[in-house]
Parts: structure tokens; C-alpha cells; sequence
């Protein structure tokens, strides 16, 4: 389950708001300073682990400037932000939306449309790892495929050539299938340097079935 | 017999059980911590407003007004509001008479508040 972090330096508030969470079966975990949560974001920020709540008017530190700082790293569909602020804040609000916050809600935040906020940024993050997960299995998949297609076929001519009768065995053939053996050596290489890569192209195989483009 | 309803005046008591339906509990756990943590809070607008510091007065009473807010008092969240915007216009003998008026009716809030609390728990429960 996703875990709520609490970023308010108002301690009682934070404190309530977090055990009225946890009744209702949130785990959550509460900082009293932008600066103390972001320490803790830098060593354990990871996407869609966390649904962020956090207070705009803060001292020190205020909301909006911890909003840029995991804003330079998560979009929003990464690490949503719920911004928690005053009723009469409204130009805060906006500019919070307009830096990137997912969701707002006003003090003291009812439970129920609480909760109705938490869940929707819950089922965006499950819809944007899911589709994640998706891309990561095409992608294995078009790599299964790439590697099938450009290796088995040099592999079954090399196979091929030194399987026949060795003492009818001559220097072309010997030369046939250090060709083949040789692209596949360079297939490796070419597929090596497309794992690393930023960006992966891909081309239809067969209807259905796409296949790494590997230049 | 009906049990006779307290009058409350300051506070709004249905929108106290409105939003703090399921969590009484909670709720007089935030009225201790915000008694054990009153003079903490209110020293800080104090302290502010002899320095005469805009900014430590601003944020003080806006974590005050935040925590206020949840004894649904029109009035004393309006006094914390006022203490923090006429600090935001450096209007000092004006934030003065607010923070005194404001000690004054926080303990008549309190009190209708903890008559609220065991008016609730006297309730038979149904």
C-alpha cells in the first residue's frame, strides 16, 4: 500500500490528522519541516511509493518551495502532492497547482473528502504504474524477439556448416560459419548499445509482434 | 427523561459531531494537546508582537488559527485571522487588543468545548 507523508509544521493538527488516517487504514508518517522531509525524500523517494501531503504556510521552508524541490525530480503521477492549506489562500493554492501540486485541501480537512482525494491520486498512481509495467513487458518482449530473429539465424547456418561431415569439410565452409559466428558477436555489440541507450525504436515483426530496430 | 441539551454560543457542536463523527475520541485528544501546548503557541505571538516581528507573529497565529479551526468558533478563528493579517500590516496596538481579546474568549471556548465532550460521553449509546 502506498504510505501518506504529513509535511506541516503545525504539530497538533498533523498529529490528529495522522491518527485519523491510520483508523481508517492509511499508513502515514509525519515531518514538522520541509527540510527534514526532504532529507528524508532524498535517501527514499521512489515513484508511486508515496502520496505526499503538505502545509503551504510553513516557516522556514514553506510548501511551495518543498513542492519545486520534488517537482525537479517526480512529475505528479510519480509522487502526488496534496497541498494543505487555509480557507482565504486561494492565490497560494493556484500558484501551488500551477507548480505542479496534484490536489489541495483546506484546514481543518474534512476526513471523508480527504480520503476521496487520497484514493483518486491512489488510482492515478496505480493506472501510471500499471501502464509502466506494460511498457516494461513490451519492451522484454520485443527484445525476446529481436534476439530470436538476429541470432538464430547465423547461429543455424554456423550450427549447420560444422555439423556436416568433417572430412568432407573445406575452407569455405570453415569461412561460412566464422561469418555467421562473427555476426553474431556484432549483433551483441549492437543490441549491448541499445540497452544503453535513451531512447529504444521498435518495428513490427510480425502482425502483432514488434521487434527492437537495432542500427 | 430527555437529557437537556446544553446552549453553546461560541462553539458550533453539530459541526464538531459532523466532522468528528467517528474520531470523539481524537477529538479530546487534540483538545489536551491543545491545552498542554497553549501557552507554547500563544508565547510565540506574544514574544512576536514585543519584537515587533511581522513574519514570527504571521506564522504563529496561522498554525494557531489552524488548530482553532477545528472547534468550529467563528469567532475565535476570526480573532486568530485578524491577529495575523493586522500583523501582516504592521497594525501592532490593533494585534495587541486582538491577542488579549482572544485569551479572553479561548477559555470560554474551552469551557463549552469540555461541556460538548462530556455531553457526548454521557450520551447513552444507541
Amino acid at each position: 500500500m502506498i504510505k501518506l507523508i504529513l509535511v506541516d509544521d503545525d504539530q497538533i493538527n498533523s498529529k490528529i490528522f495522522s491518527k485519523r488516517l491510520g483508523k481508517r487504514g492509511y499508513e502515514t508518517e509525519v515531518f514538522h519541516s520541509g527540510s527534514e522531509f526532504l532529507n528524508f525524500f532524498e535517501e527514499n523517494g521512489e515513484q508511486g511509493k508515496f502520496i505526499i501531503i503538505l502545509d503551504i504556510v510553513m516557516p522556514k521552508m514553506d510548501g511551495m518551495d518543498v513542492l519545486k524541490s520534488i517537482r525537479e525530480q517526480y512529475s505528479p503521477m510519480e509522487a502526488p502532492v496534496i497541498m494543505l492549506s487555509a480557507n482565504e489562500d486561494t492565490e497560494k493554492i493556484v500558484e501551488c497547482l500551477n507548480n505542479g501540486a496534484s490536489d489541495y485541501l483546506t484546514k481543518p480537512a474534512n476526513i471523508d473528502i480527504a480520503v476521496a482525494r487520497i484514493n483518486t491520486q491512489q488510482e492515478l498512481i496505480n493506472s501510471h504504474m500499471g501502464k509502466i509495467k506494460k511498457k516494461q513487458l513490451e519492451t522484454i518482449n520485443s527484445m525476446v524477439t529481436t534476439f530470436n530473429h538476429e541470432i538464430n539465424n547465423p547461429l543455424t547456418i554456423a550450427l549447420g556448416t560444422l555439423r556436416r561431415d568433417f572430412s568432407k569439410i573445406d575452407e569455405k565452409r570453415v569461412r561460412v560459419a566464422v561469418d555467421a559466428l562473427e555476426r553474431i558477436a556484432m549483433i551483441v555489440k549492437k543490441i549491448e548499445r541499445v540497452t544503453k541507450s535513451d531512447d529504444v525504436e521498435e518495428e513490427t515483426y510480425i502482425a502483432g509482434t514488434k521487434m527492437i530496430k537495432i542500427k | 427523561m430527555q437529557v437537556k441539551k446544553t446552549p453553546y454560543t461560541l462553539i458550533n457542536d453539530r459541526k464538531i459531531l459532523f466532522e468528528f463523527d467517528e474520531d470523539l475520541d481524537i477529538f479530546e485528544e487534540l483538545v489536551e494537546d491543545y491545552q498542554g501546548r497553549f501557552h507554547l503557541m500563544t508565547d510565540e505571538i506574544k514574544v512576536g508582537i514585543q519584537n515587533k516581528s511581522s513574519e514570527e507573529v504571521r506564522i504563529a497565529a496561522h498554525t494557531l488559527k489552524g488548530v482553532v479551526a477545528n472547534f468550529y468558533s467563528d469567532k475565535l478563528t476570526q480573532l486568530v485571522f485578524k491577529m495575523e493579517t493586522s500583523s501582516h500590516e504592521g497594525n501592532w496596538s490593533e494585534l495587541q487588543e486582538y491577542y488579549e481579546e482572544f485569551l479572553k474568549d479561548n477559555d470560554r471556548v474551552l469551557a463549552e468545548v469540555a461541556a460538548f465532550i462530556k455531553e457526548q460521553n454521557e450520551k447513552p449509546s444507541s
